[in-house]
């Protein structure tokens, strides 16, 4: 069977099998198996079963199920509830200041999440009902949660920068490092859209009062008290990696650790709140993990009868200039992003173009950034955006998931600019690196 | 409205899920002992990295049993929200015998492996040098098959499910 034959076997089997609602982690994980016996007979087993073993043995793992433990913790421990109050102290001056302030909680908590769900979850409990209570915009308000909710996965730590560097086999800490300003674009391009926005028409976000912002010293105090820790945890993760203390997985359990002592200081550290994260944990990592075995199957069997060779021949061969070759992969993964999970595409997509963008000359550092942005577009477009249906599960039930979906396509808009903005400008991911190199 | 789990192996799968939930605990504590050890006391030890690899690979597996049973390992259901519920169920009925179909190969060659390590009585060759090589292979089986059996429960239901005639059963 010639390499077109069966690559266009295994990707159309692919769609069927997932469009028919099979488990992804069991399509990949069937291809493989059914791919790997018609070449090689039933030892091509042992192959995918050895595989798993190996592919467990990465130590870098051990970051996926700390991490997100840590936000567990964070997020159940009602740091959002007194970053959301603190920061209405600087913000509510503003017109659309709830918005903004939602935007830099939104950063904040960023740092402290390296998957989508929680923040937004949160954002949505916290933010939400306060702005249509204040009269906001009704899709402004909610293009913002998506939006700043979903930067939990492009501001480090990141699981998806994590499965990525585990892909392209480079190193984690530079991708946190390299992913920072980038992260930090798009949060502000958000910032000024709501700020020009608001100011044009100062109804979609008027500004609190001075009574409401007004806030005793004592209780000042007491906030910054509490913020100390959950802050220290932010500063110490980043620090011990940036500062090659630590490694990223050391760095993620003692910010687990850190986690737990911050929601204990503050009061609420219960034998519940505990429990509930590690079993979100176990089923987060398992999803995770399962679908990460049966992806490396199939790559690993498609490696062996010379796909991966066959693919980037094609992409290297295409008549573009290498620029170009790296805006058709973009533009897949914009593609993907609209109908798939992020794990999904970075198993699937990135060990075949990875190869062709180090074949190109470019930096993987850069290009695994520019694949984070792409994914933060995917959190939002439909049909399948995550960031929308988590916020549809906390929203008031009267808005349904169109309005949602309609209210975030600006920020799909800003978030395009922002790509391209990497895209044109790759220092912007390289920076910060040279900064740390020294 | 919560429904009362009643299969024994649904209630085998979380009570591992929950149980084993805890591995991540243990997990931390090796972490920040190792960090400590190394950095406080300049004594790093041999067995942290080893023994923290065989505690994810625990969690890593059997969270797969426990996903399996809350059914959060992710598929596209932008159709399958569209069938009518007969259809709904004979496409569980599919995707489950999928998935028993790649437990079984994985189980297979999974066997294969570990059979070969525990008669060759294989190490990790490292400073500790303990039998890890084994253990992990064991598990994968181990957690294969466990969701071999979540996977039965679920065609089961699937099957009643596409029998079932009327709507409300």
């Amino acid at each position: 069977m010639s390499i077109e034959l069966i690559t266009l076997l295994m990707c159309s089997a692919l769609v069927l099998l997932l469009v028919l609602n099979v488990p992804l982690a069991f399509v990949t994980g069937i291809i493989a198996v059914g791919l790997g016996y018609a070449m090689f007979g039933p030892q091509v087993f042992t192959l995918i079963a050895s595989r798993t073993v190996t592919l467990m043995g990465e130590f870098v793992l051990v970051s996926v199920p700390m991490f997100i433990f840590m936000a567990a913790i964070l997020e159940g421990s009602g740091v959002a509830e007194d970053l959301f109050r603190a920061m209405h102290v600087m913000a509510g001056n503003l017109r659309g200041g709830l918005a903004v302030q939602t935007l830099l909680v939104a950063v904040i908590m960023a740092a402290m999440t390296g998957i989508i769900g929680g923040e937004i979850v949160l954002l949505g409990m916290v933010a939400l009902p306060q702005m249509l209570k204040r009269g906001y915009d009704k899709r402004l308000a909610m293009g913002v949660i998506c939006a700043g909710g979903s930067l939990g996965t492009m501001i480090p730590p990141s699981i998806v920068l994590i499965v990525y560097g585990l892909i392209a086999n480079v190193p984690i800490g530079d991708l946190f490092i390299a992913s920072v300003v980038p992260g930090l674009v798009l949060a502000g391009l958000y910032l000024i859209y709501v700020l020009i926005r608001c100011n044009l028409d100062p109804s979609l976000g008027p500004a609190a009062p001075p009574e409401e912002r007004q806030m005793p010293l004592s209780e000042k105090l007491a906030l910054l008290k509490r913020m100390f820790l959950p802050m220290a945890v932010i500063v110490w993760i980043l620090g011990s990696i940036y500062g090659g203390i630590a490694s990223v997985s050391e760095a993620a359990a003692t910010g687990a650790a850190g986690a737990l002592l911050a929601a204990w200081v503050r009061g609420n550290l219960s034998f519940a709140l505990v429990r509930n994260s590690l079993h979100q944990t176990m089923s987060t990592c398992g999803m995770l993990l399962w679908l990460t075995f049966g992806a490396n199957a199939l790559i690993g069997v498609y490696n062996l009868v010379g796909g991966i060779n066959f693919v980037k021949g094609l992409m290297t061969g295409l008549p573009l200039e290498p620029m170009g070759v790296i805006l058709v992969m973009l533009a897949i993964l914009l593609l993907l992003g609209m109908v798939m999970d992020w794990i999904g595409i970075v198993l699937l997509t990135m060990p075949i173009f990875v190869p062709v963008v180090n074949h190109l000359g470019y930096d993987p550092v850069w290009f695994g950034v520019l694949f984070c942005m792409s994914m933060q577009v995917g959190y939002l477009t439909p049909p399948f955006g995550p960031a929308v249906f988590y916020l549809k599960g906390v929203a008031p039930p009267d808005i349904t998931l169109g309005e949602i979906f309609k209210s975030v396509w600006p920020f799909v808009g800003l978030q395009l600019v922002g790509l391209a903005i990497v895209l044109i400008f790759p220092q912007l991911t390289l920076w910060l690196r040279n900064v740390a190199a020294n | 409205m919560t429904t009362q789990v009643t299969h024994p192996i649904d209630r085998l799968s979380i009570w591992i899920g929950k149980t084993f939930s805890y591995v991540y605990l243990i997990l931390i504590a090796v972490m920040v002992y190792e960090v400590t050890a190394r950095y406080v006391f300049d004594a790093p030890t041999i067995w942290a990295h080893e023994v923290s690899g065989a505690l994810i690979a625990i969690g890593f597996t059997l969270g797969g049993v426990y996903t399996m049973q809350q059914k959060g390992h992710i598929s596209i259901s932008s159709v399958y929200e569209l069938m009518p519920r007969r259809a709904k169920a004979a496409l569980d009925v599919f995707a489950q015998a999928v998935t028993l179909a790649f437990l079984a190969a994985f189980i297979w060659g999974g066997s294969v492996n570990a059979l070969k390590a525990w008669e060759l009585g294989e190490t990790s060759g490292s400073a500790w040098n303990q039998p890890t090589p084994i253990f992990l292979k064991t598990l994968v089986v181990v957690g294969a098959a466990l969701m071999c059996l979540q996977a039965g429960v679920h065609l089961v239901q699937a099957v009643r499910a596409v029998m079932t005639r009327s709507e409300q059963p």
